[in-house]
């Protein structure tokens, strides 16, 4: 019977022994396997999505223990729809892209992971990224998501349509009546060329009551004013462009044809658009263009737009996503490749990369891109903010289209916001 | 196929309804029922689960104090009386043309059903430009018979119309189709047998065709209503709710507060007020039914 036993615990021993480098084997072999993070983004779009494929075959060539899926949609593309379903359903991607004002609207409902333990664990600086980058990206003073890149909104003219109505270029401190007058005298030029093209909406009122030295909200963000005298002065101005001085087509005029379409076939003088759209204008313009800050009233304001990228609360790789959405936003070679396709801007903080982008011409004072930095204005922070988007902008479309005078339109808007957003 | 023996009949049953019976638990009954406890919840999708919270019937209380729900459901009762008489109309008198023996039958069958084929988005591009106000062929026609056509989808009372027109171009070939099956399904006999006694063409359609393809007009009526009511697909892309939220519908509402408000729960009641509404709406034309339907018997 002990020889029996003996026999028995030996020949478990010599099974187990056989085994140990087997399953020491295996567990080297998980460890050394790649592990998968998952990135949603939508800001590369079609133009630049190469681009963003470019910049993560980088990544994998410096991290090879890192694997990474882009998971890619248009921003028109349901991306928003399919982002929250994904974290409602606990599927969440390893980190997705947001812009500003969707990072707050992700941030306010927890759906981001705090990134201060990472700096410290990953060893990365925050000092590489551009000055007030990583404000704009703090909550109760945590930094909350990586920036990845910015842009500004300019004026964008039409250089031949300036000089065949004799009309000196814009300059930085040109206000809303030196913009009008050269707008008029641009449209006297024929009967299907504009002045200038701004949209009346909710996103172009929030920017523009502030050039008259209005805002939506009191400065403590209790109580609204959206129809404040500096606000009804404004939209009126917005709308007088159109119905009275004619110098901007009305929704028929305009007859679906895009504004971009319109600035490249030379119908329109003065337009607005981020610096998103040099590319194309680039390939597609065959006039001189140059580009100008915005005119403002009483003040500068101006759009900036900046996109950024989040972990989720839920990943299991916070370290690796990590990693990777701070080299995908300060790799020199990837802010290289950025630059190059001239997708946004890169948002580190090295004075030298903005050297490289300004010389990169056409537009010429390229300048203007970083100056309109100084007057940007942010929309409010507010748990809420789609809603209230949508009341004003429902408001002023109403007075837009003749339906509401400005003074009907943002009284209205006043008071529905008023009784249905909490503050 | 020849299945042997009762119990591999069972198996067979069970293996042979399996998909539909699957899918209809888990894509049709069980948001169905998960949206009924989500309208009782105050449920935001990007918060933690731990924030959910229990509120009763303040979703539906919200919703019914909304002044907008009632311009919402003008707007679908809008959509839904010009909308059915013109599909039924048009269908019918298509149904009644293919239902003749000509040269090119084929073709034409082809070239009725293919707006049916088409997506909304592209047919909502064309339409935009049909119905421009100055440039639009539909204006253009109008112009030519002295008529002034008006800005269709910038205009708050024509914008309705305007979708209405594009949806039927678009419907019509389809239930054209249904109808005539129902057509061809009329017995050859009873028109002759009209014809010996005298009865005129308008007799024969009013006395025969009408009341016996009356089933179908009413199949037709019933889905119509229920899908008018849920209209959103033409309306958001031809006119995204607009001008001055003139088009504005109960499920655009619902797609709004679920997707861009994050208030999942409040959209799950107005989801089941609308449901409620299409009930009521479903019940009341099977009750009028037996006025103006007969079966053939």
């Amino acid at each position: 019977m002990r020889k029996v036993i003996k026999i028995g615990i030996a020949t478990v021993v010599l099974v187990s022994m056989m085994c140990l480098p087997v399953f020491s084997a295996g567990q080297a072999e998980k460890a050394a396997k790649p592990i998968t993070i998952r990135y949603a983004n939508f800001s590369a779009g079609e133009h630049n999505a190469e681009t963003l494929k470019k910049m993560v075959d980088l990544f994998r060539q410096k991290n090879p223990e890192i694997n990474v899926e882009l998971e890619s949609m248009g921003y028109g593309d349901n991306y928003w729809t399919s982002l929250v379903t994904r974290i409602a359903g606990g599927d969440a991607p390893d980190a997705f892209e947001l812009n500003m004002e969707q990072f707050l609207a992700f941030t306010l409902r927890g759906s981001t992971r705090d990134l201060e333990d990472l700096f410290v664990s990953t060893g990365v600086s925050k000092d590489i990224f551009g000055e007030g980058l990583l404000d704009a990206v703090s909550f109760n003073g945590k930094v909350m998501a990586i920036p990845q890149s910015f842009s500004t909104v300019v004026l964008v003219y039409n250089k031949a349509l300036f000089d065949k109505a004799g009309v000196a270029y814009p300059t930085a401190d040109w206000t809303w009546d030196d913009s009008l007058a050269a707008a008029k005298k641009i449209s006297a030029l024929g009967p299907d060329i504009w002045g200038m093209y701004n949209p009346i909406q909710f996103w172009e009122f929030y920017k523009v009551v502030q050039q008259n030295g209005g805002s939506l909200m009191t400065a403590d963000g209790k109580g609204f004013t959206i129809n404040s005298p500096q606000n009804l002065k404004t939209l009126q101005y917005m709308l007088d462009r159109v119905w009275k001085h004619h110098v901007m087509p009305n929704k028929e005029e305009q007859a679906n044809r895009p504004e971009g379409d319109m600035f490249v076939d030379g119908k329109l003088g003065m337009w607005l658009n981020g610096v998103w759209a040099f590319t194309d204008l680039k390939n597609r313009v065959t006039f001189p263009w140059g580009i100008e800050v915005e005119p403002g009233n009483t003040a500068k304001a101006t759009h900036f737009f900046g996109n950024v990228a989040a972990i989720s609360r839920t990943t299991k790789y916070p370290e690796e996503t990590f990693r990777f959405i701070t080299f995908l936003a300060s790799d020199p070679d990837v802010v290289q490749l950025r630059l190059d396709a001239q997708w946004e801007l890169p948002t580190i903080g090295d004075p030298t990369v903005m050297e490289r982008y300004l010389k990169d011409t056409p537009p010429d004072n390229k300048i203007a891109v970083l100056n309109s930095l100084q007057y940007a204005v942010k929309p409010p922070a507010l748990l809420q903010f789609s809603e209230l988007a949508d009341i004003v902008n429902t408001k002023i479309e109403m007075a837009r289209d003749g339906v509401l005078t400005a003074k009907e339109a943002l009284d209205q808007a006043q008071a529905e916001a008023t009784a249905k957003i909490k503050l | 196929m020849y299945i042997g023996g009762k119990k591999q009949k069972r198996i067979a049953l069970v293996v042979f309804l399996a998909p539909a019976v699957i899918s209809l638990l888990v894509f049709f009954l069980f948001p169905i029922f998960e949206s009924l406890l989500l309208s009782f919840l105050a449920y935001d999708p990007l918060r933690p689960i731990e924030d959910v919270s229990f509120v009763g019937l303040q979703n539906y209380k919200e919703y019914f104090q909304y002044k907008d729900m009632q311009a919402q459901y003008l707007h679908v009762l809008y959509y839904l009386v010009l909308y059915i008489p013109l599909i039924l109309v048009t269908s019918m008198a298509q149904a009644l043309l293919l239902n003749r023996i000509f040269v090119g039958k084929t073709l034409y069958k082809v070239l009725f059903y293919l707006p049916v084929i088409s997506s909304w988005v592209a047919v909502a591009l064309i339409w935009r430009w049909l119905l421009h106000g100055e440039f639009g062929l539909i204006n253009i026609g109008l112009r030519a018979i002295g008529l002034n056509g008006p800005s269709w989808l910038l205009s708050k009372v024509w914008a309705m119309p305007g979708v209405v027109l594009a949806a039927v171009w678009k419907d019509t070939g389809y239930y054209a189709l249904l109808l005539l099956a129902a057509l061809k399904g009329i017995e050859p006999s009873y028109y002759e047998s009209a014809r010996i006694d005298g009865a005129n063409s308008t007799q024969r359609f009013t006395r025969i065709t009408l009341p016996l393809v009356s089933p179908t007009l009413f199949l037709l009526v019933v889905i119509n209503v229920i899908a008018g009511f849920q209209v959103f697909e033409s309306i958001y892309i031809m006119t995204e709710g607009g001008p001055a939220g003139a088009t504005r519908v109960p499920v655009e509402q619902i797609y709004r507060n679920a997707f861009t408000y994050y208030k999942m729960g409040y959209a799950s009641a107005i989801a089941w007020v609308l449901g409620f509404v299409i009930l009521i709406a479903t019940v009341i034309q099977f009750r009028m039914e037996r006025r103006w339907v007969s079966y053939e018997s």
